[in-house]
Parts: structure tokens; C-alpha cells; sequence
């Protein structure tokens, strides 16, 4: 039930989001000259197959992670914990391994602008800035949990002690230290995958298309990585406040809850809300990157001497 | 914007270097102004990196660029001619155009002049 009203919740979201940026997305569909229809159709699927290729790694991941923490009841939900991000990490190095350009016969008088492509250029800053800060949050709570946590009778640090009472499991240094490791990892194949993005050549004859190519690929790799990151963010406070709540409350025997220790039960509370929303969050910006990543940038193609953008680029150079 | 053509006679790493090089002097390149990488100018006009290499190193061996490893490729200051040399160059261009001189003419025009001028 309760994941039947987040999936419906995700989907809302992604609704009214796409509803809102319509025409900013309209604005990333390229007319471009009949002349060029075959070139630019190949280009455009060949980015689609690019998408889906990493999105179906990230599914192989998911999936492959899935059934090892099923064998491996021991690992406590761990391989379940890390699975978006490396779903994520996956998905990016295929995008990032599999760079398209447009093909076209090598003119022998060629151009560049002198204009530097870096790896935000194809984005607004906040897309960016977002997510590095909710990464650097991961690691923040990841040390902060990992010194609140208590051992287990196995001297794994996965559960948390608040007065004589202790519950788990909590992100403690074992399921804390993989967090910051993933973290890392998640955010170098981001670099890695913008990096390449930025660095593929550009073409001359098709520029509107280029651009429109280059902003897709960007928010593909921005929303996948920033909707892996806060879903593995999300479950993690999620499971962090909860344990913090019990450990925190006194229980009778029939489940009620006699006392809580503040300011501990109430910390226990604003992570499962938070977790609840970076969750919610999270599937939101896997659903759109999806979307993205299969979105066709090629639109209309003109007859030959109607004004296109692509053809006024190719024209001035 | 640079452009090079196989079918020049001169080398595409001395028509990338000169036309830096022009640009800088006429102040459409500015002075700090951060250049591409090597990297993506190669694949933008689809040459070898050494090529750009070679050029970006010409140019900074003339001390028109500076290369460090944390800010990347830049122009350096006080590189570009005066504004009144500039609008010199733009009247002299202007007039021969109009007698519909070719650039190379142009140039062998000024080559062939400067040494007789005190």
C-alpha cells in the first residue's frame, strides 16, 4: 500500500513538472533541413540507443543487486541500500563509454568557435549545485550517524543505543563507510559522463541540433544522478529515523508508546519526514530522466529552402 | 571562430596559430580570456591534438597565451594593438577592399612598405 501511494505521488509530481516546463522542452525539439534529414535522424538514434543502453544497464544492476541481497540475508539489506547508486554509476559509465557525434563527410574547410564547452555549460547552475550539496549532506550524516551508532553482538556498527534501549537497523560505519564510498563513486561517474558530454566535437552543419543534444544529454545525467542519489538518501534517513524513534520511545506491551526521550524521538521524526520527501524526490527525477533519455530531439524536418535554425548556423559558417 | 582548409598550402598548425594569434592582437580576444582545450578544438576541426598542441605552445612561446594547470589555456594581458593602430588597420582595409585588393595582396603590400618607412 504504501508503495502503491508513492509510485501514484511520484507520478503526480512528474506530471505536473512536465506540464510546467512544456515549452521550455518544446524549445529542445530542432527543425532541421530536409538536406540533412538522413545525417541528423541516424545522429538522433543513435543517442536514443546510447539512453537506453545505460538505462538498461542500471536495470541489470538493480535487478543483479536485488537478488544478492536476497541470497545474502546476512549483508542486511545492504547490496538493497546501494543498489540505486550503483545503478546510477553503471548507467553513466555506459553513457559517458558510448559518446555519438554526428557523422558527416570531413569538408576540408572546417571551423570552431573559440568558446569553452565545460561540464556545466548545457545546464542552469542550481542543477548542479543541488546535487553536490546533497552529496556532501550524504557524507555529512554518514560520519554523524556513524559516531551516534552502536556495535551489535557481531561488532558490526548498525544499530543505534539511546539510554538502556537499542534499535536497528541504523546507518551506522557499517552501512555508513559504502554510503561515502558511493558517494564518491557516484559523483565521478557524473564528472566522467558530463565531462564527456561536453568534450564530444561539435558540428558545424547541425549546431541547433548539437546544443539540443547536449542540454538532453545533460539533464539526463544530472536527473539520473541526482534521483539515484537522493532515493539511496532518502532510505537512509528513512531507516536512520526510524530506529532513532524507537530506540527513543518507551514501549507498553501492546505497541503503544508510554515516553519518548527528546531531543532524540523528535530527530528520529524529521528524518523520516525528510527521507520521506528525498525519496519522493528521488523517483521523480529517475521517472523524468527516463523520459529524457527517450525523448527524440529531432523534430520536423523542413523542405528544402525553408529557414531552419540548423541551416542559419550552417550558413554562417 | 577559427577556421582551417586542407587545401591551404600553409600547414593547419600555422593557420591555427596566425589566426589566434590576429585575434588576440585585434582584440577580439581578450585579455584573460580562457581558450578551449586542446581536446576540444582538435574535435571540433577534426585534426590531432598535437596539432593544437603545437599551435597553443607557438603561441605561448610568443607570450600571446599562458597555460597552467588550474585555469586552463588564457589569453594574457596587454597582448592586443591600440584602439588607434586598430582603427588604422580598419580604414587601410576598408580603402583597399573598396580597389578590390585581395588579403594576400594586401599583405605583400604592407610586407613590401614597412621596411622602407623609418
Amino acid at each position: 500500500m504504501l508503495f502503491l501511494i508513492y509510485f501514484v505521488l511520484v507520478f503526480i509530481v512528474v506530471g505536473i513538472v512536465r506540464v510546467g516546463s512544456r515549452k521550455r522542452l518544446a524549445g529542445l525539439v530542432v527543425t532541421v533541413p530536409e538536406i540533412g534529414a538522413v545525417t541528423a535522424r541516424r545522429f538522433a538514434r543513435s543517442i536514443m540507443l546510447r539512453n537506453i543502453a545505460a538505462l538498461a544497464a542500471g536495470g541489470v544492476v538493480l535487478w543483479a543487486l536485488d537478488l544478492v541481497n536476497q541470497a545474502q540475508p546476512g549483508w542486511y539489506g545492504l547490496p538493497l541500500m546501494l543498489a540505486p547508486g550503483l545503478a546510477a554509476t553503471l548507467g553513466l559509465l555506459v553513457f559517458a563509454l558510448c559518446p555519438t557525434r554526428i557523422v558527416t563527410d570531413r569538408s576540408s574547410r572546417r571551423s570552431a568557435d573559440l568558446v569553452p564547452r565545460r561540464v556545466w555549460s548545457y545546464g542552469p547552475a542550481w542543477g548542479f549545485l543541488l546535487p553536490l550539496s546533497a552529496a556532501v549532506a550524504v557524507v555529512v550524516f554518514a560520519i554523524i550517524a556513524g559516531l551516534a551508532s552502536s556495535a551489535q553482538l557481531d561488532g558490526a556498527f548498525r544499530s543505534i543505543t539511546i539510554g538502556s534501549s537499542t534499535s536497528g537497523p541504523y546507518p551506522g560505519w557499517y552501512y555508513g563507510l559504502p554510503l561515502i564510498g558511493l558517494t564518491v563513486l557516484l559523483a565521478a561517474a557524473t564528472l566522467f559522463a558530463l565531462g564527456g558530454i561536453a568534450s564530444a566535437a561539435r558540428s558545424e552543419r547541425f549546431a541547433e541540433l548539437d546544443r539540443a543534444v547536449r542540454i538532453l544529454a545533460t539533464r539526463v545525467v544530472m536527473q539520473l544522478s541526482s534521483g539515484a542519489l537522493f532515493l539511496y538518501f532518502g532510505g537512509v534517513l528513512l531507516f536512520a529515523g526510524w530506529a532513532t524513534r524507537n530506540a527513543a520511545t518507551v514501549f507498553a506491551p501492546g505497541g503503544v508508546a508510554l515516553s519518548s526521550a527528546q531531543p532524540a524521538a523528535a530527530i528520529g521524526l524529521t528524518e523520516v519526514i525528510v527521507g520521506l520527501v528525498a525519496a519522493l524526490l528521488g523517483g521523480v527525477l529517475v521517472i523524468l530522466s527516463i523520459l529524457d533519455a527517450t525523448r527524440q530531439p529531432l523534430g520536423r524536418v523542413a523542405p528544402a529552402g525553408a529557414p531552419t535554425a540548423d541551416a542559419a548556423s550552417a550558413q554562417q559558417s | 571562430m577559427i577556421t582551417i582548409d586542407d587545401e591551404h598550402p600553409t600547414p593547419p598548425f600555422e593557420q591555427i596559430r596566425t589566426q589566434l594569434a590576429d585575434q588576440i592582437r585585434a582584440g577580439a580576444l581578450e585579455a584573460d580570456q580562457r581558450l578551449p582545450s586542446v581536446r576540444q578544438l582538435a574535435a571540433d576541426l577534426q585534426v590531432a591534438t598535437g596539432t593544437i598542441a603545437r599551435a597553443y605552445a607557438a603561441l605561448e612561446a610568443a607570450g600571446l597565451i599562458s597555460t597552467s594547470r588550474g585555469s586552463g589555456t588564457r589569453v594574457r594581458a596587454d597582448q592586443g594593438l591600440d584602439d588607434e593602430s586598430r582603427a588604422s588597420a580598419r580604414r587601410f582595409v576598408q580603402a583597399l577592399q573598396r580597389r578590390g585588393v585581395s588579403l594576400d595582396d594586401a599583405l605583400s603590400v604592407v610586407r613590401a612598405e614597412w621596411p622602407r618607412l623609418p
